[in-house]
């Protein structure tokens, strides 16, 4: 009976510090992606002249894995006629970014296709520098915090089976 | 009426559907749709003007959400055509549009704050040009012919039937087609929308005079066919392909001969004799009738 409890509680806090780290990481590469993504918007609107949905429609099946869903909410509201101003922030708001992140990347609702593509280019090279030391510090976060939940999840464990030992 | 649901698709949803709530008898007489902000949307119709039936007034956001549709929510491509004050649409319509200009220099840079649009309904009238054909006929090709009328009286729907009989049937001639404004063949994503005839080959969005210069270099027409002449620079380019044996079919705006001695730009086409024959418009109610006569 035990031996099954300090199994359990293992299991569960191996689970916990997963979890917490897997959370992580999916922010990190949501926040890779979406680098990605804002660097094809700047190459598409320098070389030519595709519009929006077909632009988000290449990003919902083409880009990265992470963001793929927000791509495709995009797209999914635009087929809805609503504007891009709104869909962009609710899109967001479904990811695990927290809210300093997503309000570096909420401009990108109000700037995509309003502009000329000149002045597109140009807004999405500011979000581009805004963006990179984000997902630097981000990495070096998710390194630390990976490292320090799974010290936190194998000491709790090992603590907890003490204790029920 | 197919044209009509069409035209309306670009209307934001709460003005669409009463839009297309309409009779079909009326659907099909719709020309216009016209929007204001600040006033219920109006329908043009051949007898008058008359307001959307349950509709409320437009407003700015309804305008914004215009152009988001119309653009495919990418004015970056649409850019050129919203600083030339129209769109032109799937299907051939046009979406035309005011509002406060951004200026760059002398050139429209941006449209702004929309504030009245007018979706005009592509209607195509084939055979309209059928019974004026004869009367344009040298030998095998035609008489250098100009098309007279005021705006709405129907100029280039005459002018792209004119080049559907031309350059259609055994002994179609190669029409080479200037459409700088997108309205005769209204191209969309690469693939003509109206009817041009099976001999006809189109150049986009580019200036007239240069377009022409393409087509002889490239396409060896047998008829240069523009949509109206406003510019000096086109004279001189059509006066060239005329001098290189190319019969031209051509619009421009005006009520009647008078106006043509009027305008300079006209005086000196007609001095240089670049037309032969002269088709005037008159509107009669809802009908239209079309006299050729020559020019010396």
């Amino acid at each position: 009976m035990r031996a099954v409890g300090v199994f359990l509680v293992c299991a569960g806090s191996l689970w916990w510090s997963l979890r917490a780290c897997g959370r992580r990481r999916l922010v990190l590469e949501l926040l890779e992606d979406l680098v990605r993504a804002v660097e094809y918007l700047q190459r598409e609107l320098s070389l030519g002249q595709r519009p929006l949905p077909e632009l988000l429609e290449q990003l919902s099946q083409q880009g990265g894995s992470a963001a793929r869903a927000v791509f495709a909410h995009c797209r999914e509201g635009l087929h809805r006629e609503e504007p891009f101003s709104r869909i962009w922030p609710l899109a967001l708001e479904q990811t695990a970014l927290d809210g300093r992140q997503r309000r570096a990347l909420e401009p990108l609702g109000w700037l995509l296709g309003r502009y000329d593509a000149t002045g597109q280019g140009e807004a999405l090279s500011r979000l581009h520098r805004v963006l990179e030391p984000m997902v630097e510090r981000c990495r070096q976060d998710t390194a630390r915090q990976v490292r320090l939940f799974s010290i936190l999840g194998v000491t709790a464990g090992g603590f907890l089976s003490l204790t029920l030992i | 009426m197919q044209s009509y649901r069409q035209a309306v698709q670009v209307l934001p949803l709460n003005l669409r559907q009463p839009a297309l709530r309409l009779s079909p008898e009326q659907m099909q007489r719709v020309e216009e749709v016209r929007l204001r902000v600040g006033r219920p949307p109006a329908l043009v119709l051949p007898e008058g003007e008359m307001c959307l039936p349950g509709c409320r007034v437009v407003e700015r956001e309804d305008m914004e959400r215009l152009v988001e549709i119309a653009s495919r929510w990418s004015v970056h491509t649409v850019l050129e055509q919203l600083c030339r004050g129209f769109l032109p649409l799937e299907g051939g319509h046009r979406l035309g549009l005011c509002g406060t200009a951004v200026m760059k220099g002398e050139r429209v840079h941006a449209l702004r704050d929309i504030s009245c649009a007018n979706l005009r309904v592509a209607r195509q009238r084939p055979g309209v040009g059928l019974p004026l054909v004869p009367q344009l006929r040298r030998g095998k090709g035609i008489y250098s012919t100009l098309i007279l009328a005021p705006p709405g009286a129907g100029k280039t729907t005459l002018l792209r039937d004119l080049i559907r009989v031309l350059s259609d049937g055994e002994e179609g001639l190669r029409v080479g087609v200037v459409d700088e404004r997108g309205e005769l063949a209204a191209v969309c994503r690469g693939q003509a929308q109206l009817d041009l005839g099976e001999r006809a080959d189109v150049i986009t969005d580019c200036p007239k005079s240069v377009g022409i210069e393409l087509l002889l270099r490239g396409m060896s027409p047998q008829v240069l066919a523009v949509d109206e002449i406003t510019a000096r620079r086109d004279v001189c380019a059509m006066a060239d392909a005329v001098g290189c044996g190319v019969s031209l079919l051509a619009t421009a705006h005006g009520s009647g001969r008078e106006d043509l001695e009027r305008r300079s730009i006209y005086r000196e086409m007609l001095e240089q004799g670049l037309f032969q024959r002269l088709i005037t418009i008159r509107v009669c109610g809802t009908q239209r009738q079309f006299g050729v006569e020559e020019l010396a």
